[in-house]
């Protein structure tokens, strides 16, 4: 892979539940790519990865989202997104959406390689570990299921975590097993849905955690929403906003 | 919506809010997960052994009518008899008209899903033959007039002092019998009788081996070997799907089978069985037949995209790490196979328009495409069906409208914004309004569990306050 | 007058099905080192000592293991057959006249069985008895990898070594393979696997985890599994 210019030159792809429900997200992975001498380019002409409708089996509305992606951040030198599922859609799904497309496929073979989730990118693109961020809390990461089992990335993000001044990190029982959330899921089968947050919910809580981190947004919201609901102590909270804090610098460890 | 939608929702969500039931799925599968792990270990590369376990069930469906008809030569050159069934009701009055010809009154059985998806024991008893489970879960939840609640351990969802009972009210056992040795030793005592004097023993197949024509049974308790042997007629049935071409891959899949049903080396017993008793054989039945079923696994083969549904060697594996599994149990799928597997391939053995709701219960988290010893694309192919329902508009037509929604407001830019403006100013508006959560809140189905704040401004707001005017950083802009 | 009209109609159905092309991309039935064994091909770790992983695995696996020499190989049966033999005679179980060990057929059984006081019921003569307090069998061959018996109907028919509540197996070490590729390979070699109805691999007694996952050893098989294992 061709290495990247001296000032990397990023798009960032902003999830629709960021862009609505939590854009403090994306602000802080903007302002940690910024740290690390990336410059950073929005290109608002973007809407969404077409994951909602793939996953339901709407596979011919999901195209057309597919399309305008790549035609969007083709010329990027990287695309990074806030998300493991959006990026596994477009790493993994696009292709398959795109069986029918000869040429569609071979733009998608194209830009895949060049489409990251953020712990993705800072630690096996730019190499980095340590962003100087300052975080002085107890926190226990949660495995997203795309992240982990479609993009295969797990230590990523712990390496980043430990590299955070002040910051405690605790293993939780059942770190991959799925919050919940799911997509449509959440709502068509929300008894499930919610169970499965709850035991999550439950083994943040016996981890005696002050927050949890994810590099999904779906996720943290399933999880910080039901925490929120219980009245719990601990936040959710995502990897970003942790990266891009600077809470207790400069005090000894 | 079918009827066995309308059940499954409301079973599932009966089950979602058992926990007493789920913990004790979880104490069960925690047992697993340990011997799992520590049974992978034996593997120098337990990827290898999956992908190549693969890549011999594609060469075995490859040439599913070439290795069939090469086993069915073998069986029929040792005197044993095969019965080609292309439906269940096929299958059992096959069997019937066996057990009818040699007047059976008392059938024993060994652990058999095949049975279940054709419902043979329910038949044989109305025809007045006497039809005993002999595999210790399976007998339980005989007993107790339950359908098994996992593919490999049926009676998971038991307690212990659920069982004890259940012997002290059914086969009389003395007040006190209820360490797992007792009811284990009061289960062989009840069922030696019927090993001992059954007319016809029925047990299923974990692999049909083509190149030798012999049925291989893989099993720990023994209950499988009595029935094959005891019994004067030995009766196999089994999917089409379970062949596998050489005796050879034994070597592979028995250890791949006990490793991701169980977490053991191997099983205790995993038998090969040619025929009928050999003349100078000490025992063994007279007769010897097998049943290959068909129904519907010729239509999965046909979907070239979906042929891998059919390597499964029936583990259980993806079953022990499903989320949803987990959390509602084997009941509530109300099918012969659960979990996963039964999710991605029932709707194709008995058509989308009954069963494909199930291909909906699942968060799509890939647990079990991740375990999957024979690499089936499991998760994917629950995405599939899901496209297969709404292409056949078989999905309901308010989400078939939500979703074409969604893509017309995403095929814009302005337009998505605005679409976000307003879902925020809602929230806003019926957070003042409604009590969250409440049956008057629209976003109940979310907001029942989950608390769900709108912020004050959109990314897109933030990025063009922040970043108007500075070069290189701001996109194209945007019409608000 | 076909009697299995379906049968045609399902090899039809199987034809027309596998005339589809598969998908791209997927595992194509390139099966790497196909004739190899599984050692060789990576997937399992080589086995340097076979008698030490044998004696290892029937520890973990609960199989009696008796490592044994010419001179005390028929002492060692005859206590193990007296010591059951005791034990079948203290239960409450009815039929005790009728208790014998079932014995296979076999002039090395026959002479080892030789000095034993045990009343026997010879393989000859016909199948065990439910009351039969053990079975004691030859094998075919033994595997290291795994700490298992494999046993066929030749070996004193198919009930010997699960209907009596003790399985006795005497082998020699010089059947002692490493794996389960060697064993399937040995039996087919002989042409065992051609001439008998049934074999099966036997890896410690019986058991079951049916009950919440706890392990119980003897299940509807038997509860004991001994090898007098002749160095």
């Amino acid at each position: 892979m061709a290495a990247l210019t001296a000032a990397p030159r990023v798009a960032i792809f902003i999830p629709c539940f960021v862009d609505h429900l939590v854009p403090q997200v994306g602000q802080a992975m903007v302002q940690v790519l910024e740290r690390v001498g990336c410059s950073v380019d929005f290109p608002e002409e973007q809407t969404c990865c077409g994951q909602a409708p793939f996953s339901t089996g709407y596979w011919d509305d999901a195209l057309p989202l597919a399309r305008r992606f790549v035609k969007l951040f083709s010329g990027a030198e990287a695309v990074v997104c806030p998300s493991g599922s959006c990026t596994a859609m477009v790493r993994r799904f696009y292709p398959e959406l795109a069986r029918a497309d000869a040429g569609l496929r071979r733009e998608l073979a194209g830009i895949g390689p060049l489409v990251f989730e953020f712990s993705e990118f800072l630690v096996r693109r730019l190499g980095i570990t340590d962003v100087g961020a300052w975080f002085p809390h107890r926190v226990v990461f949660h495995d997203a299921c795309h992240l982990l089992r479609e993009l295969g990335v797990s230590e990523e993000p712990r390496q980043l975590l430990r590299a955070v001044g002040g910051l405690e990190l605790v293993e939780m029982a059942e770190p991959g097993e799925c919050c919940g959330f799911g997509g449509a899921f959440s709502v068509r089968m929300s008894e499930v849905s919610a169970a499965l947050g709850e035991r999550k919910v439950r083994n943040i809580e016996h981890a005696a955690a002050d927050y949890v981190t994810a590099c999904d947004p779906s996720c943290l919201l399933q999880i910080g929403g039901i925490l929120s609901r219980r009245g719990g102590r601990a936040r959710a909270i995502h990897l970003a906003e942790i990266l891009a804090s600077r809470e207790g610098a400069g005090q000894s460890a | 919506m079918s009827q066995a939608e309308r059940t499954f929702d409301r079973l599932a969500a009966r089950a979602a809010r058992d926990l007493p039931q789920q913990q004790i799925i979880r104490n069960n599968i925690v047992t697993y997960d340990r011997a799992f792990d520590a049974g992978r270990q034996r593997f120098a590369d337990w990827q290898a052994a999956r992908t190549r376990c693969h890549a011999i069930k594609a060469e075995a469906i490859a040439h599913l009518d070439e290795h069939l008809l090469q086993f069915e030569e073998q069986v029929q050159a040792r005197g044993g008899h095969v019965f080609w069934a292309e439906t269940a009701g096929e299958a059992r009055d096959y069997i019937l008209g066996v057990a009818r010809r040699h007047g059976v009154r008392l059938a024993i059985k060994s652990k058999s899903m095949v049975s279940e998806e054709v419902h043979l024991a329910a038949a044989l008893q109305a025809a007045g033959v006497e039809t005993v489970e002999t595999d210790l879960g399976e007998y339980i939840v005989q007993l107790r007039h339950e359908p098994p609640y996992h593919i490999v351990t049926p009676a998971m969802h038991l307690r212990r002092e659920q069982i004890a009972e259940l012997f002290h009210r059914e086969l009389n056992t003395p007040p006190g019998t209820e360490s797992a040795e007792e009811l284990a030793g009061a289960a062989r005592v009840a069922l030696r009788e019927k090993f001992l004097t059954a007319g016809m023993g029925i047990t299923g197949a974990n692999f049909l081996v083509a190149d030798t024509g012999m049925v291989a049974i893989t099993e720990n308790e023994g209950n499988a070997r009595l029935t094959f042997s005891l019994p004067p007629v030995h009766v196999v049935l089994t999917g089409i799907e379970k062949v596998i071409p050489r005796l050879a891959d034994l070597a592979l899949f028995w250890p791949v089978l006990s490793t991701a049903g169980t977490g053991q080396a191997i099983t205790c017993y995993n038998s090969l069985i040619g025929g009928p008793r050999r003349a100078g054989e000490t025992d063994g039945p007279e007769e010897f037949h097998v049943v290959l079923l068909d129904n519907g696994r010729t239509t999965a083969l046909a979907d070239a995209e979906r042929r891998d549904l059919l390597h499964c060697i029936r583990c259980g594996a993806c079953l022990n790490v499903c989320p949803v599994f987990h959390t509602i149990g084997g009941h509530a799928y109300g099918t012969a196979y659960p979990g996963p597997i039964g999710a991605a391939l029932v709707p194709l053995l008995q058509g989308l328009e009954g069963f494909g709701h199930l291909s909906f219960a699942s968060s799509l988290c890939g647990a079990c495409t991740e375990i999957c010893p024979v690499e089936i694309d499991l998760h994917h192919h629950l995405v599939r069906n899901r496209r297969d329902m709404a292409s056949k508009r078989l999905r309901p037509a308010s989400e078939r409208l939500g979703l074409g929604l969604w893509r017309w407001a995403a095929s814009d830019a302005g337009r998505f914004e605005r679409a976000g403006n307003l879902l925020r100013r809602l929230l806003r508006y019926k957070s003042a309004a409604v009590r969250e959560g409440s049956h008057l809140d629209p976003f109940r189905p979310w907001t029942r569990w989950r608390a769900l704040a709108p912020p004050a401004e959109s990314f897109r707001e933030w990025w063009r306050r922040e970043r108007a005017g500075q070069p290189g950083r701001a996109g194209k802009g945007a019409g608000n | 007058m076909d009697a299995n009209p379906g049968r045609e109609r399902i090899l039809e159905r199987i034809r027309a099905a596998l005339a589809a092309e598969p998908p791209p991309g997927r595992n194509r039935g390139n099966i790497p080192n196909r004739d190899a064994g599984l050692s060789a091909s990576g997937v399992f770790p080589p086995i340097d000592d076979s008698l030490a992983r044998f004696r290892a695995e029937c520890e973990a696996n609960r199989t009696e293991l008796h490592l044994v020499t010419a001179e005390d190989e028929a002492a060692c049966l005859r206590e193990l057959v007296e010591q059951e033999r005791l034990r079948a005679e203290s239960s409450a179980d009815p039929g005790a006249a009728e208790r014998r060990i079932f014995v296979q057929d076999a002039p090395e059984l026959r002479r080892l069985m030789e000095k034993s006081s045990a009343p026997v019921r010879w393989s000859a003569a016909g199948p065990p008895q439910a009351a039969d307090f053990a079975g004691l069998t030859l094998a075919e061959v033994l595997v290291a990898r795994t700490g298992s018996v494999l046993i066929t109907a030749f070996e004193g028919g198919r009930t010997a070594s699960v209907l009596p509540p003790v399985h006795i197996v005497y082998a020699r070490v010089a059947q002692l393979v490493s794996g389960l590729g060697e064993a399937i390979e040995h039996v087919q070699a002989s042409g065992r696997v051609r001439d008998v109805s049934m074999l099966s691999l036997i890896t410690g007694p019986s058991r079951t985890s049916d009950i919440e996952k706890m392990l119980v050893l003897g299940a509807h098989g038997p509860r004991r599994l001994a090898v007098l294992l002749r160095l």
